[in-house]
């Protein structure tokens, strides 16, 4: 049986610097895998890399089995969503709107033609998805809001909920509950996983907090300046003395 | 060989002021990120005001200390206190916009306060032009040439030696490589900011007094003819070394002038290959420089400690008096049309049939500037291919208005078709300097072809006739159909800014990392707008041309089609009543009736106050139109809440 991603020996370089070294992992459909480790140790270039965003020199990357090449939008187009660190929204667009761009984006039809015969509206398939998936995220009835006013904690559950609009087969996450409290946090977790239990959606996310990793369940890979530390369950990883000397410094 | 030389040694001499002028365009750039149109009206300015002065009698020594020692560093200081520094925060589109406008105002300016009498030029800085210093082969170089190689390489050597052996130069360096962890050290950025103006304004304004004394008249167009190839250099310098640049001015100066020596001697080449060297050259480069589709991407390490900047245009919600306000703008619209069919005098309906012509083509910086994001300095020039072809085919086939200006609207649209493919991987300042190639291609080579813009004489347009009647320009019946063509565009334009075009539009214009994480092809959808406007402009520019008669390659010139985006950015670029209010505007401000009062040419004030609104774009770039409107409905909001609140208590 093929896993639903497959990363095998990514590797990418800036000039000198090993951003990401050799890294392989597979994540299986529904399954969670965290990833942690120091600022600056590679982890957004992982999942820039993944996402299409920055080419990989080395290496590849399955989905399902399928080899990934060319552009972000490629991805996206195959089921891959994703949320950033700093976070990637639209200012001066509404709630509903972040949604129905990604659902219209994610099939990537013609529309140039449509537009001009007549005035685009939402259809009633879209207002459904819309109007459910901002239920699932606890922001319903909010279609209106614009996302300028918001603050960084409901921002972030935006960009979830325009990820998760399109029913993406594998969602990555850059430390997606930093800057929100301790329960917008969990609120965060909980949708995630309520989803991919729902939908088999598979996890990849970028944490620093390690009670949202323990949180998660699911294995930790563990990146240290580019390089593969670690992998298991979260207390076997900290239970490698490497690991701990060189993220988490000397613990008594 | 000595030929060769023949071709060289004034290619180099020639290649000062062009140099200079690069250079001073990448210090800018990489000092403040600014891509400073304006250098070419700052060169203008310094020019002028040293032959003035030497006109006035006074010593060429004493013109030349006051003009590029005291006057350009003056400006330079000024533009970057009262300008440039206060839009930092802006996007690169709006500080173009702003150098744009900046530009018109240098060249304006001086029009406005001293008329239009011909300056002519003045004797150079040092040596003459026919007195030959040395021999090269048979080649004469003359003192004058000799002094401005001296000069030049003299001044930008002391500039290089300034940025790498100074603590100003380390300090100015460092604002280049991180402005952020520059002032975390300590440093202010403020002085270092200003002093690159200053500097890469006297470098401006050197190249203008060296230019001067080669032309026949100081004219704005000889500067912009110098302007391009610097721009070029700027590009091929990658815009960050300022030796690559000023090596690639000289360069660029001596191989045109050495393909211009061996091209062939007949008139195809001389006068249709030759002069279109430069903007090819500068469309190559902008297309094939590895550096030039990044152009906008930031090299600071510390550029993701600040969130970005971002000058959101927040829609205000749809309440009543939003309603409220559209339904009377459409009832005002309505009325004053009425009005208008009735009571105009037959000229005020030809300036206003104008002024809708007019917006039908700024409907297409509409959708470049304001659905899209992007800034295209070409639209005019796609106006001019739909006037043209139309012109031509009525001429040549026979053809009437209505088949020519579809025609005309087709080729304008395959012509930025093909634009837009190259540009597929280009977006804001490299798109700029694309269309600003294009552009610059059209009116000084391809509109100068007599099989396209016909020549001095110019091409005689079609009248449109509707139903067996020809309509008069400024007649009724061909405002009516002004009205109708409009009204048709302006669905088209309001259907993809309301649709998924327009949506998507504005996720990319938002933040195009978040757009294509999610699936969306920014290419695509810049490519799909850019046609359409294409198609539009060049539909206008038929209208455009039938109402005027005859268009020339004078009716689409660069300057025109600056003018043209400034004015829309001015009024109100995202919305078609902006560019309609805009082209009426420009129609009013072109009225030959209105030419000479007791202030003047009012035509040109009206165009100096719609350039100085333009400088709102970069606070406000929805524009004066939705700024009033917005401020209408929270007015009528606050009222409301206000009475409301009084009942209930
Ligand atoms: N676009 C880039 N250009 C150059 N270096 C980069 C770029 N992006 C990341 N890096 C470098 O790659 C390394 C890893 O960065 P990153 O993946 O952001 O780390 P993390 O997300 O783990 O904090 C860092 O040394 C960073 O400076
Ligand atoms: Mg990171």
């Amino acid at each position: 049986m093929t896993s639903r991603l497959d990363v095998r020996g990514v590797t990418t370089s800036f000039g000198g610097v090993h951003a990401v070294s050799n890294v392989s992992f597979t994540l299986g459909a529904g399954e969670q895998l965290s990833i942690i480790g120091p600022n600056g140790s590679g982890k957004t270039t992982l999942l820039d890399g993944i996402a299409g965003r920055v080419p990989f020199d080395d290496g590849m990357v399955l989905l399902d089995g399928v080899q990934l090449s060319g552009t972000p939008e490629h991805h996206a187009r195959r089921g891959i969503a994703r949320t950033f660190q700093r976070t990637q929204i639209f200012p001066s667009l509404t709630l509903a709107d972040h949604l129905l761009v990604a659902l219209r984006a994610r099939h990537g039809s013609p529309r140039l033609w449509r537009d001009l015969l007549r005035v685009t509206t939402r259809t009633s398939g879209e207002r459904e998805a819309i109007a459910t998936c901002l239920g699932h995220v606890g922001l319903a009835g909010k279609e209106d809001v614009i996302v300028g006013t918001l603050g960084l904690g409901t921002c972030r559950m935006v960009e979830l909920a325009r990820a998760l609009v399109t029913a993406p087969s594998v969602l990555l996450l850059d430390e997606c509950s930093s800057g929100l409290d301790g329960d917008e946090a969990s609120l965060l977790v909980d949708v995630v996983l309520e989803t991919s239990a729902r939908t088999g959606m598979s996890v990849v996310a970028i944490e620093h907090d390690l009670s949202v990793v323990a949180a998660f369940g699911g294995e930790v890979l563990v990146l240290v300046n580019g390089v593969l530390l670690g992998q298991g369950h979260l207390d076997e990883v900290l239970a490698n003395p490497e690991v701990a000397s060189a993220y988490l410094g000397a613990r008594p | 060989m000595s030929q060769l030389w023949s071709y060289v040694l004034p290619g180099f001499a020639g290649g000062c002021p062009q140099a200079l002028l690069a250079v001073a365009i990448v210090l800018t750039y990489t000092a403040t990120g600014v891509l400073n149109f304006a250098a070419s009206g700052q060169a203008y300015v310094a020019g002028l005001t040293y032959a003035l002065l030497i006109e006035g009698g006074h010593s060429i020594w004493f013109a030349a200390v006051i003009s590029v020692l005291v006057l350009s560093p003056l400006l330079g200081v000024v533009l970057d206190v009262a300008l440039f520094s206060r839009i930092r925060g802006a996007s690169q589109t709006a500080q173009v916009v702003v150098s744009l406008v900046v530009l018109l105002l240098l060249e304006q300016v001086p029009a406005l306060i001293r008329g239009d009498a011909p300056v002519y030029a003045p004797p150079p800085i040092v040596g003459n032009a026919s007195d030959v210093s040395f021999h090269a082969g048979s080649t004469g170089v003359s003192s004058e040439q000799l002094g401005a190689v001296v000069i030049t390489v003299g001044v930008v050597a002391l500039v290089a030696f300034v940025l790498k052996s100074t603590r100003l130069g380390l300090t100015m360096r460092a604002a280049v490589e991180s402005p952020r962890l520059l002032e975390l050290s300590g440093v202010k950025a403020f002085p270092i900011r200003t002093a690159s103006w200053m500097l890469s304004s006297v470098l401006s304004g050197l190249a203008g007094v060296l230019i001067a004394p080669t032309l026949v008249q100081v004219s704005t167009v000889s500067y912009w003819m110098v302007f391009v190839p610097a721009v070029c250099a700027a590009v091929l310098g990658g815009f960050r070394s300022l030796l690559g640049a000023c090596t690639a001015g000289f360069g660029l100066a001596v191989l045109v002038s050495i393909a211009a020596g061996y091209l062939p001697e007949s008139t195809f080449f001389q006068a249709v290959v030759g002069p279109g060297i430069p903007f090819v050259i500068l469309a190559v480069c902008v297309v094939a420089h590895p550096g030039m589709a990044n152009l906008l991407r930031s090299s600071d390490p510390l550029a993701t400690v600040d969130p970005p900047r971002i000058v959101a245009v927040v829609p205000p919600p749809r309440t009543a008096a939003s309603w409220g306000i559209s339904g009377l703008g459409l009832a005002v619209a309505v009325a004053g049309s009425l009005v208008v069919l009735l009571a105009l005098e037959p000229a005020d309906v030809y300036v206003l049939s104008t002024g809708i012509a007019l917006g039908i083509v700024f409907l297409s910086i509409t959708l470049v500037t304001g659905v899209s994001g992007q800034l295209s300095l070409a639209q005019a020039s796609f106006a001019g291919i739909g006037a043209f072809a139309c012109g031509q085919l009525s001429l040549h086939v026979g053809w009437g208005f209505f088949a020519g200006a579809l025609a005309g609207s087709f080729l304008a649209a395959l012509v930025s078709a093909a634009l837009g493919v190259l540009a597929r991987r280009l977006r804001g300042l490299a798109l700029v300097l694309l269309t600003f190639a294009f552009a610059l291609l059209c009116d000084q080579v391809i509109f100068q072809w007599s099989w396209v813009g016909g020549g001095f004489t110019g091409v005689q347009m079609p009248i449109p006739s509707v139903f067996g009647t020809s309509l008069q320009p400024s007649s009724r019946a061909f405002l009516v159909l002004t009205m109708a063509i409009f009204a048709l565009c302006g669905v088209t334009v309001y259907r993809l800014r309301v649709g998924s075009v327009g949506l998507f539009a504005a996720s990319l214009r938002e933040s195009e990392v978040g757009s294509r994480s999610i699936g969306v092809s920014p290419t695509r959808v810049r490519f799909e707008l850019f046609v359409v406007a294409g198609a539009i402009a060049g539909l206008g520019g038929s209208l455009l041309g039938s109402l005027q008669g005859v268009v020339s390659p004078a009716s689409f010139t660069i300057e025109t089609g600056l003018f043209w985006v400034v004015a829309v950015c001015a009024i109100g670029s995202v919305s078609t009543t902006g560019a309609l209010l805009a082209g009426v505007a420009v129609a009013i401000s072109q009225q030959p009736n209105t030419a000479t009062t007791a202030l003047g040419n009012v035509g040109l004030w009206i165009e100096v106050a719609l350039a100085f609104s333009a400088l709102s774009y970069a606070w406000r770039p929805e524009g004066m139109v939705e700024v009033l409107r917005h401020g209408a409905i929270k007015q009528i909001d606050a009222l409301h809440l206000l009475t409301s609140g009084r009942s209930r208590s």
